[in-house]
């Protein structure tokens, strides 16, 4: 009676064993001196030379097949690189005429945390400094520098009509002209 | 003269226009495959595997000399399907159980033309869950290895072994019927003794 090389494990119909060396030799992976075994197991085991001869005119069929790309996809292909490079091209362009207040940068979570806690740990220890001086703040006062012109000539001498000196019990009344002259 | 991934990589980051052609001639053919048996939709697929490439020129910044290009480009191809897969299913909602497998299921597939059978390894695709269909697709059509399958899906080793082999199991489930047809509608051979 035949007896399977393979143990009798988990799934398949002769186990697990037996359905793994036969996808190595499939996959080319099985080492030379387990397939005598593989072929002995085959021989004597329908169900698993049926799965053989499966997945051997599977391979066949699929071979008949043969996939090319049609010229019309590179032309494609080709268009549609170009449009993109001159996507490209533009955005960069437009990226370039950014302010660098508005251009973005990539910065890792990781140093985005650490100048948080930097921040803060500054904030808490520093020192808290000292209130600065109260200052008054005044109004900006607005001035203008005004011209003024003056004349170049000398004022008439004014003539007084009279002047009235008092004494006690006297009165004096003379001319005078302004300047002091009599 | 073959000029290797990274050297192109390199000259494209810096400026090189012809050495991203280089790369886009080279790797067009594998992404438009992968993504026409991942959308089932030519169409579609066209506009996928255009969209990756825009994305690979987009982030040339972000390509690593170290890992494989393959890999990244196929990841970037891999959720552009997933995205439009999942856009289509709101729209419609698959239900591949639904599907019949053969048109005219009198025919055997031994005797089908090579379009039906193109057809008929396509409903079988459609039938898989995108988990298994995407795996299957990067180790059976693209031949990459169990490693850059994981690093595409963004999964362990195991986990694409598990999801390949689980792919192959449902393959061969849908794929037996078609088999015994091609057989002639003769009963199970009895096991050999």
């Amino acid at each position: 009676m035949y007896t399977s090389p393979f143990p009798a494990y988990g799934a398949g119909p002769c186990g697990g064993a037996a359905e793994e060396a036969l996808n190595l030799y499939l996959d080319g992976e099985l080492p030379s001196e387990q397939q005598p075994a593989l072929f002995a197991h085959l021989a004597a085991c329908e169900a698993c030379r049926r799965r053989f001869d499966a997945v051997l005119k599977f391979r066949r069929m699929s071979r008949l097949e043969y996939l090319t790309v049609p010229p019309s996809v590179d032309d494609d292909f080709f268009e549609r690189l170009a449009r993109h490079r001159a996507f490209a091209l533009r955005v960069d362009r437009s990226a370039e005429r950014r302010s660098l207040w508005q251009r973005r940068a990539v910065v890792s979570f990781r140093a985005a945390v650490l100048v948080a806690l930097l921040l803060f740990l500054v904030g808490v220890l520093l020192p808290e400094a000292p209130a600065p001086p109260r200052t008054v703040v005044m109004p900006p006062v607005h001035g203008e520098e005004e011209r003024i012109e003056f004349a170049d000539f000398e004022l008439p001498p004014r003539r007084l009509e009279a002047v009235y000196v008092f004494y006690p019990g006297l009165t004096i009344e003379a001319t005078q002209t302004a300047g002091g002259e009599n | 003269m073959h000029v290797d991934d990274n050297a192109l990589i390199e000259a494209f980051q810096t400026g090189d226009e012809f050495a991203f052609v280089s790369l886009y001639n080279r790797y067009k053919g594998p992404v438009y495959a992968f993504c026409v048996k991942m959308l089932l939709d030519r169409t579609l697929a066209q506009d996928v595997m255009q969209e990756t490439f825009l994305r690979v020129y987009e982030n040339r910044d972000r390509l690593m000399k170290s890992g494989s290009f393959k890999a990244w480009l196929f990841t970037i191809a891999r959720n552009q399907c997933l995205n439009q897969l999942r856009r289509k299913h709101r729209q419609v909602p698959l239900e591949p159980d639904a599907v019949p497998l053969l048109r005219s299921p009198d025919v055997p597939a031994a005797h089908m033309e090579k379009s039906e059978q193109v057809e008929l390894v396509n409903r079988f695709l459609e039938r898989l869950k995108p988990d298994y269909r995407e795996v299957l697709i990067l180790r059976e059509y693209q031949n990459l290895s169990y490693e850059e399958i994981a690093a595409v899906t963004r999964s362990t080793l195991s986990a694409v072994k598990s999801r390949l082999f689980k792919a192959r199991r449902k393959l061969a489930d849908f794929m037996e019927p078609v088999l015994d047809q091609a057989a002639g509608e003769s009963p199970r051979t009895p096991p050999a003794a």
